[in-house]
């Protein structure tokens, strides 16, 4: 598990390779709190990738069961895919992509003739060492520094 | 003398909504002002909108309140009214041709036509300043009784004269929008001015079509159920991809993006899964008066043959033979004992659910049922599945609108 927090996820539009991001917003999720819900074109296809920021990253894991409660289909399960998260569930087909990454729960779907969203659920995850990543505006690690000011990324 | 039409207010009192319109705004963002018209802001009737609870108003009258301007010398006194400007009181001269276009008149005026009445006639005296406070009117000749929920258009033909004797001289014309409601809406809408919970029009823009001429709450609950079933496969499919998944009711209900998906916009995508459906139908019917929750049953049963939203091929659910959960519109405590309305699916409705040939059946108003009943649990799930598929009311919701 990371010992990563995660503060004030946001998307810039080149987060998803081949893909163009049509339209990014809060809103409120009642329960699971503010969820950044974004929708991204590529060709013909719909991605859809929803964000939600918990305060640790075992909120991070509750608030994913709690996603996962409104998954209908028995088959969604939970993947070994060691690249998208400390936790991970996929459809059949990769249709659907739930994950939970430090203090973040994503949540990357097939919004309409993507097929599959695998390849944008790895896109979506953060990479707080790397020189590319450009998605979190604060990040720090929960294992050094126990004050949620301190920035080590941004 | 000239006389102007400054505003007129149809929710003019925020605290009840027994004699006057609903509190409404526009969407999640945009309020509708009061007065609803305005002089040189309103001009389509969809400018200068406004609701009313039939079962609130039943009985009572109902009152609008204006403001009017006056220029020139004149008596500070005249008297005011408001005809319907779409009365088509005979058929006219025009042979069999003009009989025909009356008679067309007549059924329009019937579906979509005014029910508000007309304003009847008082004295209004300005003050020095020539223009007046909001004054209240009475409406005569209302309809609301008479008409079933809809969306209706409501032109007035205002006119003024400055003593009885006198002919009545008409100074302006006014259109607004009205919906029609069967009672006062439900949760999650709330009649709290300045909440985003207030009836929005962007959803009684659909759901009064939806139910249009439905004079009870089973009823227009059964029509906004059909009609978002009826959404698929051209708007909304059930989400087969992604595992049927929530798309628009991750916590809150996105009404927003469904709207404009509704409206032809990309919105959340096309995906939908049950709790979506729940809480599209459960959220427009109760914008008309019903009263209906998201409820859920669990957990991890196997399936009949279903037609799943926007698919025409019997299947269990995207062939998986099985669901985690199920969520539906549902009324009252959400026991077995209670009424659902399901637009996420149709059931087999024959004498045996479990095999073909199978004859389509939109549970709408229908309990769940025991086991055995023949009811909605016996079509929803295989023999084997039924007892692991029991209500839930314990996860009864009505999802915030954002």
């Amino acid at each position: 598990m990371d010992d990563l927090l995660i503060l004030g996820f946001r998307f810039f539009g080149h987060e998803v390779p081949g893909a163009r991001l049509e339209r990014a917003r809060y809103i409120d999720g009642d329960k699971l709190g503010p969820v950044l819900r974004s929708m991204w074109r590529r060709g013909d296809g719909l991605v859809a990738i929803d964000v939600l920021e918990g305060d640790s990253a075992d909120d991070a894991e509750q608030a994913l069961q709690q996603v996962l409660r409104d998954v209908q289909s028995p088959l969604v399960v939970r993947t070994e895919t060691a690249d998208l998260g400390d936790t991970a569930y996929a459809a059949p087909g990769g249709g659907g992509v739930y994950f939970a990454r430090a203090n973040l729960v994503m949540i990357v779907r097939d919004a309409g003739d993507a097929a599959s969203v695998l390849d944008a659920a790895r896109a979506g995850r953060c990479h707080p060492r790397s020189a590319e990543s450009t998605c979190p505006t604060r990040v720090r690690s929960t294992s050094t520094s126990p004050t949620r000011s301190s920035v080590l990324f941004g | 003398m000239s006389v102007q039409l400054e505003a007129v207010a149809f929710n003019h009192d925020n605290s009840a909504a027994t004699g006057d319109a609903l509190t409404i705004r526009r969407n999640a963002t945009q309020d509708v002002t009061v007065p609803e018209w305005r002089r040189g802001l309103s001009v389509t009737p969809e400018d200068s909108p406004a609701a009313y609870a039939k079962a609130a108003v039943a009985g009572n009258t109902l009152t609008i309140k204006v403001q009017l301007s006056r220029t020139g010398p004149a008596p500070s006194t005249i008297e005011v009214r408001a005809l319907d400007a779409d009365a088509y009181p005979s058929p006219g001269p025009g042979g069999c041709l003009g009989f025909i276009v009356w008679l067309l008149r007549l059924l329009v005026r019937a579906l979509v036509g005014n029910p508000l009445g007309e304003v009847a006639a008082r004295s209004i005296t300005f003050p020095a300043s020539g223009t007046t406070g909001l004054e209240s009117f009475t409406l005569t000749g209302v309809r609301l009784d008479s008409v079933g929920a809809g969306v209706r258009t409501t032109r007035w033909r205002w006119q003024y004269r400055q003593a009885s004797s006198d002919a009545w001289t008409d100074f302006a014309t006014t259109s607004h929008r009205i919906y029609v409601l069967l009672d006062i809406p439900t949760a999650p809408w709330v009649q709290t001015p300045g909440s985003s919970q207030v009836p929005w029009t962007d959803v009684l823009d659909r759901a009064c079509i939806w139910a249009s001429l439905a004079t009870s709450r089973n009823e227009a609950a059964e029509k906004v159920t059909r009609a978002v079933y009826d959404l698929g496969p051209s708007v909304v499919e059930y989400d087969c991809p992604g595992g049927g998944a929530s798309h628009y009711s991750l916590g809150s209900f996105d009404c927003t993006a469904f709207v404009e998906r509704l409206n032809g916009g990309v919105g959340n995508g096309r995906y939908v899964n049950c709790s979506d459906c729940a809480t599209i139908a459960s959220t427009f019917a109760n914008v008309l008066g019903c009263d209906l929750w998201q409820s859920r049953m669990e957990s991890g049963f196997a399936l009949n043959e279903l037609l799943a939203i926007g698919s025409g091929t019997w299947q269990t659910a995207c062939g998986w033979g099985s669901f985690n959960y199920h969520e539906v519109a549902w009324l009252g405590g959400c026991t077995q004992n209670d009424p659902v309305w399901d637009a996420c699916l149709q059931v087999d409705g024959d004498a045996d659910p479990t095999t073909a040939p199978h004859t389509p059946m939109l549970p709408v108003n229908l309990v769940f049922g025991a086991i055995g009943a023949g009811l909605y649990r016996d079509r929803l799930c295989t023999p084997a599945g039924r007892p692991n598929c029991n209500p839930a009311p314990a996860t009864r919701a009505r999802r915030l609108v954002v």
